[in-house]
């Protein structure tokens, strides 16, 4: 039987030979960390054409203009990348629950786990720093509530809002670019790396109760993952053809209504209306982050106690973000 | 010795012809809609349509292409992508300078048709009064234009509201005192800070008060109305008399965007200070708002359409038919002026030293009296001297062909109320109306030192008009050169 596993070049070393075929069972995974790993590389290929073309700083708005209607197939990249980074935010969040519920965030996968959080906050930055880099009023009105969030933690708070922010005003979109262009994305893709490794040394991933030993050879996972990621990307450039982002409104232009946040921060907006800066916007989400840092130890006191925290963070946010849906 | 694998029962027989039809499936799918990119990256864009349409009218070969605009303040107006072949509004509103947005506002930046029509100041009217402030009065950064500026006399923009044009106080006040409701007319203009078709019981309740409202106070007044309102040919605010429309209200102009057959549209995208009776005819004289039926009554005898006047001897026979309702009575200069050559600035948009104060009635508003040029029998007109300060220099005819230039140290007419009159010149022994919408000079004649038979204290323009009323006997032939 060995000799049908074949090992070719360094990046099979990333892959076992024989997979569990329980573990490698589409109802098992939903393929939702295959599906983040390519959207996360599909962002980082249409990012590069669109970091070209972009202008930091005053000319942001101007140059996202030049992108949607001037230069070639550039609406295309710009909505590439859009719809790419709202899907890699839904496969993430998807994969967490998947993780907790089968309880694979149990040793020897906790620290893996733990680097997945870690995964998960770092989209989520790379969401809101993408988002404030359109310029536009949007952008605008976001920053600034991103800004007076940060100012009211206390003590760092200031020093915290200038090392994101800068100096503040247009300017600002010249240190956002950076941490969304270089920082950000270097840091997911060393996380990323070493979250697949530590699968593989964790012993592949992990497998559910009803497993009856048997293995799968590399060879037919790979052929399943083809159809997901073609299936995948089918998905993303018919969203980036149908609903290409178009601009909003400009950054000089007086506001008229006030303006809702991205969706994925639509949860904190509902909070901010209620609940102080600090609370809603960096109490609860640091807290909601803690938890499931703190997850994979609840389990292990009480078998269940983990997975529905884990759930019941998952369920508040969805509510938040629904009820936020419902306002706007 | 560990043992190998032991491989799952082979179910990749059953699945491999499903995972091969799926992954042709799928990979035809995407390179389907590769295809479908390539189709929409070479679509014809809604503004390329615009242009191909504008350069088939005007005959032009060309393919079209964004037109970009760099404003001196650094932002980009595109609104020529689509909007091209429009005219320039005004040269003193340049486009290199201020752009579409400096009044427009909307996204300069954006081809959506949508998207670039975000934030349009006033809808397609920047000079409705709801926003003529922020249009008209601030320009671009913050420049004060037509508001805000140190001299009271160039804030138009903010002072028009108390126009009784706008306020419609004339008609309130003069209804009210007909149904008994106050007892003269001289009561001041209800508020002016919006418009009066706003005004709630304007007649105190009166049963008529509804058909008043819908009637009268709905109607020709610069708070102006929806574009396509039923009968409506212009626009409110500043434009209602600076942008000249058709009497069919419909563009005639290049820019393909605009539809030519619905009414609402000046006759071309221009303004203009030279504002020809015709302009004011669209709501002045025109019919008569009737106390009984509460309707207006419109005149019968007039075209249904006709231009802006020409020269030529159709225009004074349409001058002399369609100036005035008819039975009014009027003098010589009435009909061979404009109306704004007598209705000074102060009289149409506002006086500087009423602010705050709205007229009641258009006696109160209108400052210009028939001695104001030809003097009394017993003294000559008034007159003053332009001095470095003086806001009339800042008139754009005085560069136009046709207009005289007007230059520090002339001596021009001063109304009684002291507004100056610039156009009113004393050149040595002359004294001369130009035409404002022409240029044309007029040699006015004097009372002074002729041999009037006027009573010195009776200086009313019906007084005048019992000796100089032509309405009976002027000729609908153009007057011997």
């Amino acid at each position: 039987m060995r000799t049908l596993t074949r090992r070719r070049g360094f990046l099979s070393h990333g892959r076992p030979g024989w997979v569990p075929a329980s573990a490698a069972r589409f109802r098992y995974t939903y393929g939702l960390g295959g599906a983040s790993v390519l959207l996360f590389l599909l962002l980082l290929v249409t990012g590069l054409p669109l970091l070209f073309q972009y202008q930091p700083g005053d000319g942001a708005y101007r140059s996202l203009a030049n992108l949607t209607y001037v230069l070639p197939y550039g609406w295309l990249f710009r909505s590439l990348h859009f719809w790419a980074a709202q899907m890699l935010v839904v496969t993430v969040l998807f994969h967490l629950l998947r993780v907790a519920l089968t309880r694979a965030f149990l040793p020897p996968r906790r620290f893996n786990w733990w680097l997945g959080v870690g995964l998960l906050v770092l989209v989520v930055g790379l969401d809101y720093t993408g988002y404030l880099l359109r310029g536009d009023l949007e952008a605008v009105s976001a920053a600034t509530v991103g800004w007076s969030i940060l100012r009211s933690v206390p003590v760092v708070g200031q020093a915290l809002a200038a090392l994101i922010f800068g100096s503040g005003g247009q300017g600002a979109l010249l240190g956002l670019s950076a941490w969304h262009s270089s920082v950000f994305p270097l840091a997911g893709f060393g996380v990323m790396g070493w979250h697949l490794w530590h699968v593989r040394r964790d012993g592949g991933i992990s497998r559910p109760a009803a497993d009856d030993g048997t293995h799968i050879p590399l060879s037919q996972l790979a052929a399943r993952e083809w159809v997901a990621g073609l299936a995948v990307a089918n998905l993303v450039l018919l969203l980036a053809l149908l609903l290409p982002p178009g601009l909003g409104l400009a950054p000089d232009q007086p506001s008229v209504a006030p303006v809702p946040a991205p969706w994925v921060f639509g949860a904190v907006q509902v909070l901010l209306h209620r609940l102080s800066p600090f609370v809603a916007g960096v109490a609860v989400p640091l807290a909601a982050v803690l938890l499931l840092g703190s997850a994979p130890y609840l389990e292990e006191r009480r078998p269940w106690l983990g997975r529905t925290l884990v759930l019941a963070v998952a369920t508040c946010f969805t509510a938040l973000t629904l009820y936020f849906w419902w306002q706007v | 010795m560990k043992s190998g694998p032991v491989p799952a029962p082979d179910r990749h027989g059953r699945r491999g012809p499903v995972l091969a039809a799926s992954f042709a499936l799928l990979s035809l799918g995407l390179l389907a809609q590769v295809a479908w990119v390539n189709l929409r990256q070479d679509r014809r864009q809604e503004w390329q349509a615009y242009q191909d349409l504008y350069f088939q009218r005007e005959g032009i070969d060309r393919s079209p292409q964004v037109v970009s605009l760099t404003l001196p303040d650094g932002r980009v107006d595109r609104c020529q992508t689509c909007h091209l072949g429009i005219e320039e509004i005004s040269p003193s509103h340049p486009v290199e300078v201020l752009g579409c947005i400096g009044c427009h506002g909307g996204n300069g930046l954006s081809l959506d048709k949508t998207e670039a029509h975000e934030g349009l100041v006033g809808g397609g009217n920047p000079g409705d009064l709801r926003v003529a402030q922020q249009s008209c009065g601030t320009g671009p950064n913050g420049a004060a234009c037509h508001s805000g500026r140190e001299h009271p006399e160039l804030n138009m923009a903010g002072r028009l509201a108390q126009s009784p044009m706008a306020s419609k106080a004339g008609e309130i006040n003069q209804v009210r005192v007909a149904f008994g409701l106050q007892k003269d007319a001289e009561r001041p203009a209800f508020p002016v800070d919006g418009s009066p078709a706003d005004i709630t019981a304007p007649l105190d309740g009166h049963p008529q008060e509804e058909a008043f409202q819908q009637n009268c106070l709905s109607q020709c007044h610069l708070w102006g109305g929806a574009h396509g309102d039923a009968g409506r040919t212009y626009s409110g605010g500043c434009s209602a008399c600076h942008y000249l429309y058709n009497r069919s209200g419909t563009y005639e102009g290049k820019d393909v965007t605009i539809s030519k057959d619905q009414a609402g549209h000046g006759a071309v995208h221009r303004l203009t200070a030279s504002i020809p009776y015709t302009q004011c005819n669209a709501c002045h004289n025109q019919g008569i708002h009737s106390l009984v039926s509460m309707t207006f009554e419109r005149r019968t005898d007039l075209p249904t359409s006709s231009h802006a006047p020409t020269t030529d001897g159709a225009a004074w026979a349409a001058r002399v038919r369609e100036y005035y309702i008819p039975g009014e009575s009027y003098a010589r200069c009435e009909v061979s002026l404009d109306c704004i050559d007598c209705h000074s600035r102060h009289d149409t948009m506002g006086d500087p030293a009423r602010d705050g104060k709205p007229a009641g009635n258009k006696y109160q508003a209108q400052s210009v009296r028939c001695y104001d040029c030809h003097g009394t029998t017993q003294a000559p007109p008034r007159s003053t001297v332009i001095n470095a300060g003086d806001p009339a220099l800042a008139d754009p005819r005085w560069l136009q062909s046709g207009f005289p230039s007007l230059r520090v140290g002339d001596r021009v007419g001063l109304t009684g109320a002291g507004e100056t009159l610039p156009f009113l010149r004393f050149e040595g022994e002359r004294l001369v109306q130009y035409s404002k919408v022409t240029g044309k000079p007029f040699a006015v004649p004097l009372a002074y030192g002729s041999a009037c038979e006027q009573d010195p204290d009776d200086q009313t323009a019906d007084a005048c008009h019992k000796c100089h009323d032509v309405s009976q006997t002027i000729h609908t032939q153009p007057p011997a050169p």
